[in-house]
């Protein structure tokens, strides 16, 4: 028989259970349908919402703004109170925006005087979504400002360019990353980066500490259970026993982070109604090889692997110091940390404008090259990509060569940080 | 008769502290030795040594004719240890543990099949060997390991404190069962604090306090050579 299987068995039989599968299950509901819900959200506001008016002009110019309100995504709903306040807003609770267009209005845009119109935002909620319909308010009345200078321009200046009035200096953005050049407005690669990217710090941050925690408290529990006397008295030789303790954790961390990765891309394309990448944008964004190709998905699968066998090999030795399941949590404070450094440092700042000693620490930092993977890729730096995968692989190799050490001594047997006497102690010393 | 178990000269330092110094024992087919002895005074290191867990300090240990100090893997198919409060997995059932432990010592499927019908037989708890080992009481799950120890049918068993922290009947029934494992000619080396226990299993006693053996002989020798009625005299007397 082959004992590293009966091993690798009885570990996944002990890994996988309705404790563990319970909270990944409801994740990925909770993630794919919350998704859907802000998507639909987002829609709907940008859907023919209400808006009163109350138009103090009564002049052909106000009539065309409503129209032109009323034909972009708005039910104009026209009031004859003197002032906003002297609306009952109770009445309209779906109604989130109010528009005053002032007496003269049509007068003053004839004569060239900027009437001033007055746009009024009813703060029902603070959430984002609810920002949706003052942004397409103002855009409505920009587009129609646009045209109205166009018109306004073309009756005074005839014969001349009314676009060239009004904008005399074009200008035209390009983004440049690597070698490959392409014109497009830098927000919008920004946007487009970010909507990519920012999930995958949050999944590798989420599998590595998960796997870390898995494989440190099957140790804990070996102990706590007092299991592992008995497995370590058997005729198995204790690298299979540490091997199929990571190799266990490894494939349910794997699976996991797969799942949870699905999770997220259904939350994503929930938000973006399916559409990740603006039309518009879509050939200067594949010109500057910033869309993930399945290639990229391998190589960052690739680094997070190397990351989790890293943090496999480290909670493996750390485990074996905890006295019971409950000490964990403190004994994998050291991991955690150095997965924090890269996860906030990747997620908040800008790499490129680090001072050179945060860089060295980050290289340092084995779990940070799974999180600059997808950085380095677009920005086309493969070598860092390499050289980061050889660190990672020589990291592991020697954690787990001393995991392996630890085991095959007798010092496995009674290794223990006793929590409770170090804080006696303290107090002692207090 | 060839001895199962030979222990010379074994010696067990932790810094500056002597926990084992220097005991010498052996034990033959189809015998019962057991170490008592106080609280710390080495009965659990040497087991622990014995059963390979801990490396020793000096000295020999000669299992099943291969010395357990050089080879430690070799000598780890020929026992089976039974550490003191220990448990199973909770999360498996009684007979998913039992299937766990039989495919670490077999070397083929049929092998396996064998061991864990021995390992029912001897647990004697029926349909309960499929509901969680989680759901177990205290004597139960030390039928179930007894029955794990025994199933391989191991040249030496080695089993701490086997009966500790179970009521009156699961003793005798655990008590029972290591009996029956040395019709097969099992060694077993046990330690225990329980003298009336001591005196219905063991063949022969090891008297050990502060790392050393002070006394091995029958009960009914030891009895005899300290004119005292039962161990826990002769073992006061000893320890005196």
């Amino acid at each position: 028989m082959n004992h590293f299987v009966v091993l690798l068995k009885k570990e996944l039989r002990e890994l996988v259970t309705w404790q563990t599968l319970l909270p990944l299950i409801i994740t990925v509901i909770l993630f794919a349908g919350l998704g859907k819900v802000i998507g639909s959200e987002v829609k709907r506001e940008q859907t023919a919402q209400p808006i009163i008016v109350l138009d103090h002009d009564r002049s052909a110019a106000s009539t065309q703004l409503k129209q032109a309100i009323n034909q972009n995504h708005f039910t104009v709903v026209d009031r004859d109170e003197a002032t906003v306040g002297a609306i009952p807003l109770q009445d309209f609770p779906k109604v989130k925006l109010a528009l005053v267009i002032p007496a003269g209005f049509g007068q003053a845009v004839i004569s060239n005087h900027s009437p001033t119109l007055e746009t009024y935002t009813i703060q029902r909620s603070f959430s984002a979504t609810g920002l949706v319909g003052p942004a397409m308010l103002k855009g409505v009345l920009e587009a129609v400002n646009g045209q109205l200078s166009q018109t306004l321009i073309a009756d005074k200046l005839p014969g001349s360019d009314p676009a060239s009035l009004r904008i005399p200096i074009a200008s035209q953005s390009y983004v440049i990353v690597g070698d490959k050049t392409a014109q497009i407005d830098p927000n919008v690669v920004a946007t487009f980066i970010s909507s990519q990217t920012t999930f995958i710090p949050i999944i590798l941050f989420v599998v590595i500490l998960f796997a870390a925690q898995m494989v440190a408290t099957a140790i804990a529990n070996e102990k706590e259970n007092k299991t592992l006397e008995t497995l370590l008295s058997t005729p198995v030789s204790r690298q299979s026993i540490v091997a199929a303790k990571m190799l266990a954790a490894g494939i349910v961390a794997g699976i996991s982070s797969l799942i949870y990765m699905l999770g997220l891309r259904n939350f994503q394309s929930g938000l973006t109604g399916g559409q990740a990448i603006p039309q518009t944008a879509q050939p200067a964004l594949h010109q500057l090889g910033l869309v993930m190709t399945p290639l990229m998905y391998v190589v960052i699968g690739l680094a997070l692997f190397l990351g989790i066998l890293g943090a496999l090999a480290i909670a493996l030795i750390l485990g074996a110091f905890a006295e019971n399941v409950k000490s964990i949590q403190a004994l994998l404070t050291p991991l955690t940390v150095l997965l924090l450094i890269p996860y906030v440092f990747t997620l908040i700042l800008d790499w490129s404008t680090l001072p050179t000693a945060l860089h060295v620490l980050i290289y340092a930092i084995p779990f940070s090259y799974p999180f600059l993977a997808a950085q380095n890729l677009f920005l086309h730096q493969y070598h860092v990509i390499a050289y980061g995968m050889i660190y990672q692989l020589l990291f592991f190799l020697a954690f787990v060569w001393l995991a392996a050490r630890l085991f095959s001594s007798e010092q496995i047997v009674g290794l223990k940080l006793n929590f409770d006497k170090l804080n006696k102690l303290r107090k002692l010393r207090r | 008769m060839d001895s199962i178990l030979t222990v010379a000269r074994l010696k067990k330092d932790y810094g500056q502290l002597h926990a084992v110094r220097g005991i010498s024992f052996a034990v033959q087919p189809g015998e019962i030795l057991a170490l008592i002895g106080p609280n710390g005074a080495g009965k659990s290191t040497t087991l622990k040594m014995v059963a390979t867990l801990l490396t020793p300090t000096g000295g020999e240990i000669t299992l099943a004719g291969t010395d357990a100090i050089c080879h430690p893997d070799l000598a780890r198919r020929a026992l089976a240890y039974l550490p003191e409060e220990a448990g199973a997995y909770k999360n498996l059932t009684g007979l998913q543990y039992l299937q766990f432990m039989a495919g670490l010592y077999a070397d083929s499927v049929n092998q396996a099949v064998e061991y864990v019908e021995r390992a029912t037989s001897v647990a004697s708890l029926g349909a309960r060997l499929r509901t969680k080992v989680g759901t177990y009481s205290k004597g139960m799950t030390r039928k179930l390991l007894l029955a794990r120890t025994m199933m391989t049918r191991p040249q030496l068993a080695i089993l701490d404190e086997p009966t500790s922290g179970l009521d009156v009947l699961n003793a005798l029934d655990i008590r029972q069962t290591i009996r029956a494992l040395t019709k097969d000619g099992a060694g077993v080396l046990l330690s225990s604090h329980n003298m009336l226990e001591i005196e219905f299993l063991a063949d022969r006693v090891a008297i050990i306090d502060q790392g050393k053996i002070h006394e091995t002989g029958t009960t009914a020798e030891l009895k005899k050579k300290y004119h005292a009625n039962n161990l826990e005299e002769v073992f006061a007397k000893v320890a005196a």
